[in-house]
């Protein structure tokens, strides 16, 4: 178990920028997960940790002790790779004590270690197969038990389960979630995932073009997004979001008009915008429902879900700008059954408290209410 | 009815695969089958390619090439070259190819066309060139071995019997090296950048990658470019043909020059079958070492 | 084997007289070579007068480059299609096909006026008698001298040596005027070169006459190469390399380079073919006279004999047109052509009657010609004359006492055993 210190961290391949100035500190026992689109950055941080990538500018800790120049194997850290990179032609439990035997422990230390870690993992029985004999759940495991043999400081875990079917998926986000109490072990998880993040982590790092967007507690960040970028990122489907203007600004109020005939007045909670600045504001799909302002919405398209129902549709009297739904319509989430027909228009309703409001830099100037 | 439909069936597709596999067979029988065939019945005679009359000999050719001295130089120089062969050129094909593998970023395509260049190019050719480089005379590389302090052989690269099978060796090794290198880098690439990772991780780094991670990766390439190095080194002929014929007094005899000596420079076509047969038997025990392997793999 | 190649013989024999009824008396005759630098030139101007005067015989040439010219004939004289006359060297080569009742007896042939037996001399003609046959034409002959360059030697006060003591002196003489200078560079690489030089030391030191014994195996067992003159022939070598003749290392030097050495003006001598006469005028150096190999003190040989190999054609024992085939040959042998052979080929011709009147030819090659009538009597080159393993340790033994890695009784003592062998499989 140890901590974990990314002070001030860069990286470039050339002239493009992979990780810019990192700031981020992990405390012992936590699990973290870095999530964020393609190419944001957080795999390449998370090489940075276990060695594999060479740092431009700044340091590493681990465990308090600075890690920045040392080779992969000193640094107390353990990486469960996506496409598991099992070594093809060990047996599992060669490949679960080859790392204690390159440290040159006893055979016996290395006996004990690869059984309590099958053990953990439920792989008793697989222990003289080759990788090639295992599903993909299996050799998941096994990457896993590679890792909990050389008991590490630290866990990174890059996609593990991306290349698992969704049953599998969730079965062993699960486990990982079991594993991490067992262990108690510091780990750093990196997903494209949302839901893996808001499901598993302590805490979620999301990153955005080289950048930590915002750190906090999954809910947190899904009811408190710094930005619009984290908002629209956390929850699926996605908050719907439509351009507006503020057109009167008090001190307790803004007033919000989505057209030149919608327009509501929000009590405000944040840094208010200046009167005719142009905003977006966001609507989680689920905050549709009850509330002060209502308008009609065309059905385009319905999702029974059986315990819920997605309804995209379009709007009438204003035009969402990004959305799950197609150009201009919005996604809403009722959480129960609900009889409505593609073609039908319905009466739709939301509490002004439960918006966002983002100004045009695309930050957020007013949180949703989420305890109405 | 059924039956006899069936029976139809049967009969017309044993027809099919026999008209199928008959061009393959007549072709391997008057190439492989029929040669090998006589070889071995001519090796019981002493006759040459002039003689009408054939004189039964028995067993008396290989008699005479298990007691003939320059038969053993010969297997020995195959030996040299194939085991000589398995060192440099699996050896040092292994090291370019994984230097070029993770090494070398820049130019590397480049260099692996440079190394595999002079794969393309005739025995014969290469044997050429390499006599004017190996020249005592005019050649470059004496003028470049003296250049860094050392005495060339005084009789010569290809003169001296003590050097000649060696500087033959090195000229094979210069041929195929690439062939092996560009054999084994696809074998290397073929392994994931991931597993060099896992293992960096895991503590094997550098020559421990390579030993842990990489060769088992490439097992069976290597096994694969052991054997068509062994063959190469057990029928190689031009190369030596144009560059020693043999000599200097047999030095660099080879089983596959002797033959050609025997039959048709001494006309001793009987004892040429004989040796021929020795070959044949190395061959097939080589072929028969490849199938086992490359079914285990 | 001997089945299949009978089976194929008849039914090609079928065919091809089916051919011959259909080509309307039309006489083809197959005509094979060696691949040499001129002869396309001349058997095209050959066969064009020679067609010319016969017009029911088609003359069809092909040629072979020399390594694969052995193994071609061979076969192809056991197989169905043999050509009707075809190139070799006279000696071993040719023998062993007369032995083995491959080559045509053409005495009766050729005995008018203008066919070769009238033409050209005895000499030459019993080159290829073997009994009372004559087993084939005499083309040409190719002898061996040391060319030296005239302008060097005059220049540095050196004269033609008059013995091979003479000869090593000349070689220290050399050296001490630049022992840089390699006095005359060996070729060794293909082996023959050094043949040619023990060649002549065995006929200067042992003697033609002494040593036919046991060139052709007939000596007793006892005796078969026993002569402590082989030594001394062998010993000669050493001579010459001790005198510093040779550059380091001769087994390693191609031939050609040599020639390019004298050539060039790098080296002042050479033990050359007669052929290599058109190949320094070729690359422009015509500053050059010959001399023979010099008698050796204390030796047996003749003093007015040389190296002389004769080459010819033999006619297959199979050819169905012996009569048009030996035209042909009496055609390539006639004054004119043989005049034309020596201005294209640089070659000496076995008919030397119209060379006086050539423009074209040289000084040397006119002296080469006359030294080659000269000869009182041919010395075949070891490696034509010899059973092939004896030649074969011949060979061998040269380059190894060049080496160093035998010596002059080792190398006689393993071609003894090589010969003793060859004798009992006779």
């Amino acid at each position: 178990m140890g901590s974990v210190s990314i002070a001030n961290v860069s990286k470039s391949y050339g002239s493009f920028e992979a990780i810019k100035n990192i700031v981020l500190q992990i405390e012992p026992g936590e699990f973290v997960v870095m999530v964020g689109p393609s190419g944001c950055g957080k795999s390449t941080l998370l090489r940075t940790i276990a060695g594999l990538e060479t740092v431009n500018a700044g340091t590493i800790s681990v465990g308090g002790e600075d890690v920045t120049h040392r080779e992969p194997a000193e640094r107390g850290v353990a990486m469960v790779f996506q496409n598991y990179a099992l070594y093809p032609h060990m047996t599992v439990t060669g490949n679960m004590g080859f790392g204690l035997k390159m440290a040159k422990q006893a055979q016996a230390a290395i006996n004990g270690a690869v059984s309590q870690a099958a053990r953990i993992l439920h792989i008793e029985d697989h222990l003289h197969k080759q990788p090639k004999a295992l599903s993909g759940g299996q050799k998941q495991r096994v990457a896993i038990g590679r890792a909990i043999t050389r008991e590490p400081k630290v866990f990174l875990f890059d996609e593990p389960l991306s290349n698992l079917d969704a049953a599998l998926r969730t079965k062993m986000r699960v486990e990982l979630g079991r594993l991490h109490n067992q262990l108690g072990a510091t780990m750093i998880y990196v997903t494209h995932d949302q839901t893996e993040a808001m499901t598993m982590a302590d805490r979620i790092v999301i990153m955005n073009d080289g950048e930590v967007e915002q750190v906090g507690s999954p809910l947190d960040l899904y009811n408190r997004p710094v930005n619009r970028f984290v908002a629209g990122f956390l929850g699926s489907p996605k908050m719907n979001f439509i351009d507006a203007l503020a057109t009167d600004v008090d001190e307790k109020t803004v007033r919000v008009s989505l057209s030149d005939t919608f327009s509501f007045d929000v009590a405000r909670n944040g840094t208010a915008p200046s009167p005719d600045d142009s905003i977006t504001i966001g609507i989680r799909p689920e905050a549709f429902g009850e509330g002060d302002v209502g308008f009609e919405l065309d059905v385009r398209i319905v999702e029974n879900l059986g315990r819920e129902t997605l309804v995209y549709g379009t709007p009438v009297g204003f035009a969402s700008s990004e959305s799950d739904a197609e150009q201009g319509d919005i996604v809403i989430h009722f959480p129960r059954q609900r009889e409505v027909r593609t073609g039908e228009r319905i009466s739709v309703r939301f509490s002004a408290n439960a918006i966002h409001i983002f100004d045009a830099g695309g930050i957020t100037r007013h949180f949703a209410n989420t305890c109405s | 009815m059924t039956a006899r439909s069936e029976q139809t069936t049967v009969s017309s597709g044993t027809l099919t695969y026999a008209a199928m596999l008959a061009p393959a067979l007549i072709l391997m029988s008057v190439f492989v089958f029929v040669p090998v065939v006589l070889v071995l019945y001519g090796s019981l005679f002493q006759f040459s390619l002039t003689d009408r009359q054939w004189d039964f000999a028995g067993f008396g050719n290989y008699a005479r090439a298990f007691s003939d001295p320059i038969f053993w130089v010969a297997l020995r120089n195959n030996l040299i070259i194939v085991i000589g062969s398995i060192v440099l050129q699996v050896g040092f094909g292994t090291i370019l190819a994984a230097m070029l593998d993770r090494g070398i970023t820049v130019g590397g395509t480049l260099m692996r066309t440079i190394i595999f260049a002079p794969m393309v190019i005739s025995s014969v050719a290469v044997g050429l060139i390499w006599l004017i480089i190996l020249d005592p005379n005019v050649g470059p590389m004496n003028v470049l071995v003296s250049a860094i302090g050392i005495a060339p052989p005084r009789l010569g690269w290809l003169g001296d019997p003590a050097f000649s099978i060696w500087v033959v060796l090195g000229v094979a090794a210069w041929q195929y090296t690439g062939f092996m290198m560009v054999l084994i880098l696809a074998g290397l690439q073929a392994v994931p950048k991931e597993l060099y990772q896992a293992a960096a991780l895991d503590g094997a780094t550098g020559l421990r990658a390579f030993r842990y991670i990489t060769l088992p990766a490439i097992r069976n390439i290597l096994i694969v470019a052991v054997l068509i190095t062994t063959v190469g080194g057990f029928k190689v002929f031009d190369l030596i043909f144009v560059m020693t014929k043999g000599g200097p007094a047999n030095a660099t005899q080879v089983l596959g020059t002797y033959i050609y000596l025997q039959a048709f420079t001494l006309g001793n076509s009987g004892y040429a079958n004989a040796i021929s047969a020795v070959l044949l038997v190395i061959a097939v025990a080589l072929g028969w070492l490849q199938l086992r392997t490359s079914r285990k793999a | 084997m001997k089945c299949f190649v009978t089976v194929a013989a008849a039914a090609t024999c079928f065919v091809a007289s089916a051919a011959i009824a259909n080509a309307e008396d039309v006489v083809e005759v197959k005509y094979w070579t060696l691949k040499n630098q001129g002869l396309d030139e001349f058997v095209a101007q050959a066969k064009s007068s020679f067609e010319e005067a016969n017009p029911g015989i088609r003359i069809i040439h092909e040629d072979f480059p020399n390594e694969a010219y052995k193994t071609a004939i061979q076969v192809a004289l056991n197989g169905s299609e043999p050509p009707d006359a075809f190139f070799n060297w006279v000696g071993e080569d040719s023998a062993r096909f007369v032995r083995d009742g491959l080559v045509l007896d053409i005495s009766e042939f050729g005995t008018e006026e203008n066919g070769f037996q009238s033409m050209l001399t005895e000499g030459w003609i019993s080159s290829l008698r073997h009994g009372d046959g004559i087993y084939g034409v005499p083309m040409e002959a190719v002898s061996k001298f040391f060319y030296y360059n005239v302008d060097w030697f005059a220049e540095h006060d050196l004269s033609v040596p008059t013995s091979f003591n003479g000869l090593l002196q000349l070689c220290r003489d050399i050296r001490a005027i630049d022992a840089d200078i390699v006095p005359m560079p060996l070729g060794n690489s293909e082996r023959w070169k050094l043949n040619h030089f023990i060649t002549m030391l065995n006929e200067r030191v042992v003697g033609f006459e002494a040593a036919q014994d046991d060139y052709d195996l007939s000596a007793s067992a006892d005796d078969l190469f026993t002569d402590p003159k082989f030594v001394t022939a062998w010993e000669k070598v050493l001579e010459l390399q001790q005198a510093g003749c040779f550059q380091d290392a001769p087994n390693a030097t191609a031939p050609e380079l040599t020639r390019a050495m004298f050539s060039s003006g790098t080296s002042p001598m050479i033990y050359c073919g007669s052929w290599c006469a058109g190949i320094f005028d070729q690359d422009g150096f015509t500053g050059y006279a010959m001399f023979r190999m010099p008698a050796v003190e204390g030796g047996d040989g003749a003093d007015d004999t040389n190296f002389v190999l004769v080459q010819g054609y033999q006619v297959s024992a199979q050819t169905e047109h012996p009569e048009e085939t030996v035209k042909w040959l009496n055609h390539l042998v006639s004054p004119k052509m043989a005049k034309a052979y020596a201005e294209i080929m640089s070659r000496v011709p076995s008919n030397p009657e119209l060379l006086g009147e050539s423009d074209a030819l040289s000084e040397q090659f006119k002296w080469i010609a006359n030294d080659v009538a000269s000869v009182s009597t041919p010395i075949n080159v070891l490696d034509v004359l010899l059973e092939n393993s004896v030649s074969e340790a011949y060979l061998d033994a040269g380059v190894e006492v060049l080496n160093g890695t035998m010596t002059p009784q080792e190398a006689m003592d393993k071609i003894r055993e090589t010969a003793l062998q060859a004798k009992s499989n006779l």
